[in-house]
């Protein structure tokens, strides 16, 4: 299999009030913060770079989030559909579908479907359980997030699997009559199917049943610790080797022509990190993890050590500090492609780069350049060096 | 139905009663006629000094919840009915009738077990009950525990500054608390803090019923017209006390007006 390069933009919403007057980028900021003619120039902008990315011979990624500017892409399957007829070979991962915080899953694989099949067989389904600042937004119980989340993906495969007649499902969390997806899914018996986490039990479950595993911006000794156990369980299970293909990390990525222009891009690839903060009654909700993990966070609370932001450690790193801990991939083609060797190795190996390659308010032009050169430099490179 | 007495300590006996299946830890403290006491949200974790006082004159049987504690918390157990139902499993193992308590998320499965028409209950004290809803579809009647800031349900909880130092709490205490937490989560989702039957049904209630509320109680909407709603959806209406120094936390706040009403209910049982 082919090392692969996955474009991807959180579909920002830039424009913010200066930081004192909002207390969480998450859940309350109010929406009138969204200017619709703003926003749909922005959509425009995101959606010309996923073709710039598709015409340069990027696979390309997108994923959701609710109530937030971080992230206005709010009904990822509808951006799916949109690039499964405006993009012509990329390979289209959605990362995922939070199918915990859906009432039907039936639909979900219904939108899958379709896209699928739009798109003649490119797309890669993603699962995600979701951040715990989208409990609200979802109102879904977080005691039972994980429950939900394995058995809409269990209804969901069932459902692109049986294809010679309705099924009834009576589980604890959904019920459906009838089920009888159509569309088929193209691809046979079903997508790929991915799952990011940060979860050690979660990379069992993975592992148990095959789907690809992508770790996000954990840096490479984060990425190595969840590779080895995606790999161990693997072994112990008995069950068929790694490949590198089952494999993911994703970490802010610009490429420019010089030094100067690549650290500018990243300073901008940096608003990500730096405009994402959420009030700490939205970070740590009863339930969402268990409560021998809760209760230290309880107690540092109690103290006064609130958690700020979900990504604290490096909300105030430096390009260079991100760089050295393999979340940020910063430089010239011969700097980057250095940058992904020396992490390639040190995670021992991987198949997909899902790369963050826009941010904050940089512009198309500034983007696409970015793109062109990762595409037509680092990625030919790294296929070669990487592709077994 | 069986028990084990697993301890005893200065705090009284404690032993696991196997309700239909049901591991339930009971705590026993005291002695004469019996008081059932239902905990809230944060367990027995900072029920003590009120269970101590309701000691003095009685034999109290602080029952604790599938989910808290330490017993297995069995798959089926899911909702506030569930609660009530093994609520109900323990009453009917009790000699002769009995004074029921129950605290907050405690006083909302009493209220639950209670439509359902509970054995060998003689009167039972709600303090500061949830489980019902008053408003429209776009008010909340409690607050939001999973949104409000950390400065404003502590106010909502305490008039003032809570007995228990929660900073000073022991790593013990703060996994009792986050299992604590847990639990009340899984049943207090959705709906929020209530079951929308619930208020309707307050009416099939046979027993004396008293509602015992914080006149600062900011953790429901508007404490004096919530409780009297409260009160009259039990006919004859509940008796209502309304204690003046306290919030939402009656029982750590101000456990004396609770311990004063259940003596009288006693007294009354005994004459």
């Amino acid at each position: 299999m082919t090392f692969r390069s996955w474009f991807f933009t959180e579909m920002p919403y830039p424009d913010l009030p200066p930081d004192g007057e909002f207390e969480s980028m998450r859940v309350t900021l109010p929406s009138r913060v969204f200017d619709p003619v703003r926003g749909a120039e922005l959509y425009e902008r995101y959606f010309d770079l996923y073709r710039t990315a598709d015409a340069a011979g990027l696979d390309v990624m997108v994923n959701e989030h609710h109530a937030t500017a971080t992230c206005v892409d709010a009904c990822a399957p509808l951006a799916l559909a949109i690039l499964a007829r405006e993009t012509k070979h990329a390979r289209l991962l959605i990362l995922g579908n939070p199918v915990s915080n859906r009432e039907e899953p039936i639909r979900v694989a219904e939108e899958m479907a379709m896209c699928d099949v739009i798109s003649r067989g490119r797309v890669e389904v993603g699962f995600v359980r979701g951040v715990p600042q989208e409990i609200s937004p979802s109102n879904v119980n977080p005691v039972l997030m994980k429950e939900r989340f394995w058995e809409a993906v269990d209804l969901i495969v069932q459902s692109w699997t049986s294809i010679d007649g309705p099924f009834n499902w009576e589980g604890d969390h959904f019920h459906a009559r009838q089920v009888n997806v159509w569309p088929r899914v193209y691809q046979q018996p079903h997508p790929p199917m991915w799952i990011p986490t940060q979860s050690a039990s979660t990379v069992v479950e993975a592992a148990d049943r095959g789907f690809n595993l992508a770790v996000i911006l954990n840096g490479h000794d984060g990425a190595r610790r969840m590779f080895e156990a995606y790999r161990q369980r693997r072994l112990e299970q008995g069950l068929a080797p790694v490949m590198e293909h089952q494999l993911a990390y994703l970490g802010l990525v610009f490429v420019g022509e010089d030094d100067a222009q690549a650290q500018a891009g990243a300073r901008q690839l940096q608003w990500y990190l730096q405009n994402n903060k959420v009030a700490p009654q939205f970070l740590n909700p009863p339930g969402y993890q268990p409560p021998a993990l809760r209760a230290p966070i309880l107690a540092a609370e109690a103290r006064g050590t609130a958690l700020g932001s979900p990504i604290a450690d490096i909300l105030n790193a430096t390009i260079d500090e991100l760089v050295d801990r393999g979340m940020m991939f910063v430089g010239t083609p011969d700097a980057v492609i250095e940058q992904i060797t020396r992490f390639h190795e040190r995670v021992g190996g991987f198949g997909n780069l899902l790369m963050m390659m826009h941010g904050g308010h940089m512009d198309h032009d500034t983007t696409a350049r970015s793109i062109d050169l990762y595409a037509r430099e680092v990625q030919p490179a790294l296929r070669a060096a990487f592709t077994g | 139905m069986w028990r084990d007495t697993v301890r005893t300590s200065n705090d009284g006996v404690v032993s696991i009663h196997s309700l239909r299946g049901v591991p339930v830890e009971v705590h026993e403290r005291g002695s004469g006629a019996i008081v059932v006491f239902v905990h809230g949200e944060d367990g027995l974790l900072f029920s003590g000094p009120l269970i101590a006082g309701i000691a003095h004159g009685a034999s109290v049987r602080s029952i604790v919840l599938p989910g808290w504690g330490h017993e297995p918390w069995p798959a089926h157990i899911t909702g506030v009915d569930d609660l009530a139902i093994v609520l109900l499993d323990y009453l009917v193992s009790l000699p002769g009738p009995v004074v029921l308590v129950g605290v907050s998320l405690g006083a909302w499965v009493v209220a639950e077990a209670l439509v359902r028409g509970a054995a060998n209950v003689r009167a039972a004290v709600l303090v500061a009950p949830v489980g019902i809803k008053v408003r429209g579809r776009t008010d909340r009647d409690y607050l939001d525990l999973y949104a409000a800031p950390a400065g404003e349900i502590a106010r909502a909880m305490h008039a003032s500054t809570p007995v228990v130092d929660r900073t000073m709490l022991a790593a013990v205490e703060f996994d009792e608390l986050a299992r604590a937490q847990h639990a009340t989560t899984r049943y207090v989702w959705k709906p929020y803090f209530h079951d929308p039957k619930l208020r309707r049904r307050l009416d099939r209630v046979l027993v004396p019923v008293s509602i015992i509320y914080g006149a600062t109680d900011r953790f429901v909407y508007d404490a004096d017209e919530f409780y009297t709603a409260y009160a009259n959806a039990f006919v004859p209406p509940a008796r209502v006390v309304r204690v003046a120094d306290a919030a939402h936390r009656v029982d750590e706040e101000c456990p004396r007006a609770i311990i004063d009403e259940i003596q009288r209910l006693v007294a009354e049982g005994l004459a």
